[in-house]
């Protein structure tokens, strides 16, 4: 394969793992918009914790991959009460809840910030092998991160699409009024699926660990990238969020052979700004 | 712009609609309706709910597009018009759900048709001030409808039926030659209901009325034609006693309340 | 209430400030300079959020031009102050047009992520423009005297510098009382109120939205030329996202339906940053805090909840 195409390759397929990443984030921001139709400004923050816990536990346990356990279990349960605490007495007024949010990330970022400190860390993949194909070689803890990430995209797949909670939470998603006069809590799956966004945000932030700069910042560009993913993807629709997570993310990154990472990524979030212009129910949509 | 005028006996009608069909979706709400409006009358709109008289209002302001079918304004076609350039031809609606600026005050409220009438609505340095002839104007309006003792009370803390009241005044402040009235007495006691009757009773021959009405009081008392609608037709068309001795209305009434 | 009357209060309230600048310690003459460019540009917010419904999270990319307007003419094109301010207020007008043409016409929920994004953009543009951004690391400028009638005055005298923010920020407050009293103005207000009547009475909201979405913006790029020159320095990261933020969290905080609401927000978190970060540095934690608290007990502000005690008549 030409010099050119295995670039191509390889690009594509650090997109797509990235992709794979950023959906796990996207879902469940689109599952909490879906429910509570707010803008969560400090879900980005939930998956840089994951990551500083990454970071945190490998130090202390000396081993990668129970936190990939544990940090989504924190954050998740963490995010408990902060659903009570911080987004019902806002509930129905989304621009408190959005300021609230603000006030929520600049809280969590300060902690982290002093926690850990400001200068960013890099973690240890905790994987050493190369896969290689058609010419090009990726490393090994990328391909299982992503694997991961998409083994749990499907989990949560079976999760909504094939459990009781999932029928529950679907309903408070499309019909709320109905849910609640069926005698579904609404206020119970609206907590569960928060914490359950959370948690995979986290579960995110760890897998990426390894592959990025764990920074305290590091949310905020995540936040808004996932959120057009979710709005292209197309709002409450999972495989849309999905299928847009792995494209923009493939495209984002095969753009880099042209332009540097920054350009890139401004050029993507700048055509994302006129899909919401022309199309704003979201370009995978109906 | 006028186009082809309509062919009819009598008057010129100042608002007709031929043909009219509106979808949502899957859902046909209007389906082919045609109906004409003469000069000074009041036409009530009735049906069952779900017959599409609030969608008829929509299509007609411009609320929404039609799918086919044509809104004429004497003679000039305003289908598909966005609902600013409708209004500027003098046609003012009001809703079904109270849709007033609850806080700013009373007088205000009705200021703002007026405002929209000058030449410079936009003005960013003029001071509209407690005095001028705009400010006379509103007052005397709203001493009209009864609100004079009001005027500088925030339009939110009014009593409901006080804000149906307001609700007309602000399509009023327009000066419009044709008013369409979305269940002006909902939610009012028959007393309150009384007084927006003679209200809007006034207001012809002068201005051109169409009311979309549930009580059957009040239609027999306001109207000078009735319009039936039933699942996005016309079902029947006619002077008002005519039309509640219709049984063919009245079987589609049963089980609705008003009958 | 006659403007007359409520003349004098604020001449007062005017000299006063204007005193406090001669007088003041410089610590807190410094401190006032900055609540006053941020009054410049909270003002701007509580117009566009308050009145036109526009909840942007974009506004930084109008501080940053305004920065940027005024730095770039003097140190390439040596352009003097009040060219370089022109240029700077002109800039933010043009850019304020063509990103409200555009933002404006999409819906509240949309329109928050619009701006964010084209922010986004900004802000990594101008952070990868080195050579003409000075990327991060800023590019440094002598501010050119300020030519006044037969004087020529120089920031770099803190009291002129102070003055004329303290001008700025009174001329803000004026112009932006008087349209607001003005039919236009109170066609913002019904927009806040009930837009989607507005257009059934013959009103191009469209248009007044826009009006408003560049009024705004180009208070926001005459206070970026302030703070720059203040600073005496321009840098990519005044396209920072934390500039789109603050605004909101001042106009939130204090109470966006009123004029003074969000310079009481300014107020607020200036002094809290000034005070409270000087012993701790995680200050952020507390006003994080701070913020759900004050929005929880008096969601319409302090000044909307103080509003509310005394009914206003707002005609």
């Amino acid at each position: 394969m030409s010099e050119l195409g295995s670039t191509l390759l390889f690009l594509a397929a650090d997109g797509l793992i990235w992709g794979s990443l950023i959906a796990l984030i996207a879902l469940g921001l689109s599952l909490i918009y879906g429910i509570m139709g707010i803008i969560n400004m400090a879900h980005g923050d939930f998956f840089m914790m994951g990551a500083a816990l990454a970071v945190a536990l490998s130090g202390w346990l000396g081993a990668f991959w129970p936190a990939l356990l544990i940090a989504p279990l924190l954050v998740g349960a963490l995010a408990l009460p902060l659903e009570r605490w911080v987004l019902r007495p806002f509930e129905g007024r989304p621009l408190l809840t959005l300021v609230g949010t603000i006030g929520l990330s600049f809280v969590i970022q300060q902690v982290a910030l002093m926690v850990f400190g400001g200068t960013p860390r890099r973690l240890e993949a905790p994987l050493a092998f190369v896969v290689s194909f058609a010419g090009v070689a990726l490393p090994g803890y990328r391909v299982v991160a992503a694997a991961i990430g998409l083994a749990l995209v499907a989990a949560l797949w079976v999760l909504v699409y094939r459990t009781e909670l999932g029928v529950r939470i679907r309903a408070t998603m499309e019909h709320p009024e109905i849910a609640d006069a069926v005698g579904i809590d609404t206020s119970r799956v609206r907590v569960l699926t928060f914490g359950l966004g959370a948690a995979l945000a986290a579960a995110a932030g760890v897998l990426a660990a390894p592959i990025t700069q764990v920074f305290y910042l590091m949310g905020n560009d995540v936040l808004l990238f996932s959120y057009i993913v979710v709005i292209v993807g197309g709002l409450g629709s999972l495989e849309g969020a999905l299928a847009a997570a792995l494209i923009l993310s493939g495209v984002e990154a095969v753009l880099t052979v042209v332009v540097s990472p920054v350009e890139a990524r401004a050029l993507m979030l700048l055509v994302m700004a006129l899909v919401l212009l022309v199309r704003p129910r979201g370009l995978l949509v109906g | 712009m006028a186009t082809d005028t309509s062919v009819r006996a009598g008057p010129e009608p100042v608002l007709a609609v031929e043909d009219l069909a509106v979808r949502f979706g899957g859902v046909t709400a209007l389906d082919g309706v045609t109906l004409a409006v003469g000069p000074g009358e009041i036409r009530a709109i009735i049906g069952p709910n779900g017959a599409g008289k609030t969608t008829l209002f929509n299509a007609v302001t411009g609320a929404v597009r039609p799918a086919r079918g044509r809104v004429r304004l004497r003679g000039r076609d305003i289908t598909g018009a966005p609902p600013f350039r409708i209004a500027r031809l003098g046609l003012a609606r009001t809703f079904q759900l109270t849709s007033i600026f609850p806080e700013l005050t009373v007088a205000a409220n009705a200021w703002l048709g007026m405002n929209a009438r000058t030449d410079r609505p936009w003005h960013p340095f003029a001071r509209p001030g407690r005095d001028g002839a705009a400010a006379a104007r509103t007052r005397e309006l709203l001493a009209g409808l009864g609100l004079a003792d009001r005027l500088e009370e925030p339009a939110g803390d009014l009593s409901h039926a006080d804000q149906r009241v307001v609700e007309i005044a602000i399509a009023l402040s327009l000066d419009p030659d044709v008013l369409l009235l979305d269940e002006p007495t909902q939610g009012v006691s028959p007393h309150e209901a009384g007084r927006l009757v003679t209200l809007v009773a006034g207001l012809a021959p002068a201005k051109t009325v169409l009311v979309i009405e549930h009580n059957v009081e009040v239609v027999l008392r306001l109207a000078t034609t009735v319009t039936v609608l039933d699942r996005g037709r016309v079902l029947a068309e006619g002077a008002p006693a005519a039309i509640m001795a219709d049984r063919r209305v009245r079987e589609v009434y049963l089980g609705t309340t008003g009958v | 209430m006659r403007p007359g009357r409520r003349a004098v209060p604020r001449l007062a309230l005017l000299g006063l400030l204007a005193l406090a600048g001669a007088a003041a310690p410089a610590g807190l003459r410094s401190l006032l300079m900055v609540m006053m460019i941020y009054a410049v540009f909270a003002m701007a917010y509580g117009l566009l959020l308050g009145h036109a419904n526009q909840p942007s999270l974009g506004q930084s990319i109008f501080f940053g031009v305004g920065a940027y307007g005024f730095v770039l003419p003097v140190l390439r094109l040596d352009a003097g102050f009040w060219g370089a301010l022109g240029v700077a207020v002109v800039a933010g007008a043009v850019t304020a047009l063509a990103v409200g043409a555009l933002a404006v016409r999409v819906s509240e929920a949309y329109h928050v992520i619009f701006t964010a994004l084209l922010a986004s953009v900004a802000h990594l543009l101008a952070k990868n423009a080195t050579p003409l951004t000075g990327g991060t690391g800023g590019l440094p400028v002598e501010v050119p005297p300020l030519p006044l009638g037969p004087w020529r005055l120089s920031v770099y005298d803190p009291l002129t510098n102070y003055l004329l923010c303290l001008a700025a920020a009174a001329a803000a407050y004026l112009g932006l009382r008087r349209v607001l009293a003005a039919p236009l103005g109170r066609v913002w207000v019904a927009i806040r109120e009930n837009e989607h009547r507005l257009a059934f009475l013959g009103y191009r909201v469209y248009g007044y939205k826009l009006a408003a979405f560049v009024t705004a913006g180009t208070l926001t790029a005459l206070s970026g030329a302030l703070y720059a020159i203040r600073l005496r320095y321009a840098s990519a990261e005044f396209f920072g996202f934390e500039w789109s933020v603050l605004p909101f969290v001042w106009g939130v905080l204090g109470g966006l339906r009123t004029l003074p609401g969000p310079v009481l927000g300014v107020v607020l978190f200036t002094v809290f940053q000034y005070y409270v970060s000087a012993w701790w540095t995680h200050y952020l934690i507390l006003f994080g805090v701070l913020i759900v608290v004050i929005l929880r007990w008096l969601p319409a502000g302090i000044v909307g909840y103080l509003a509310g005690q005394w009914r206003p008549t707002r005609a």
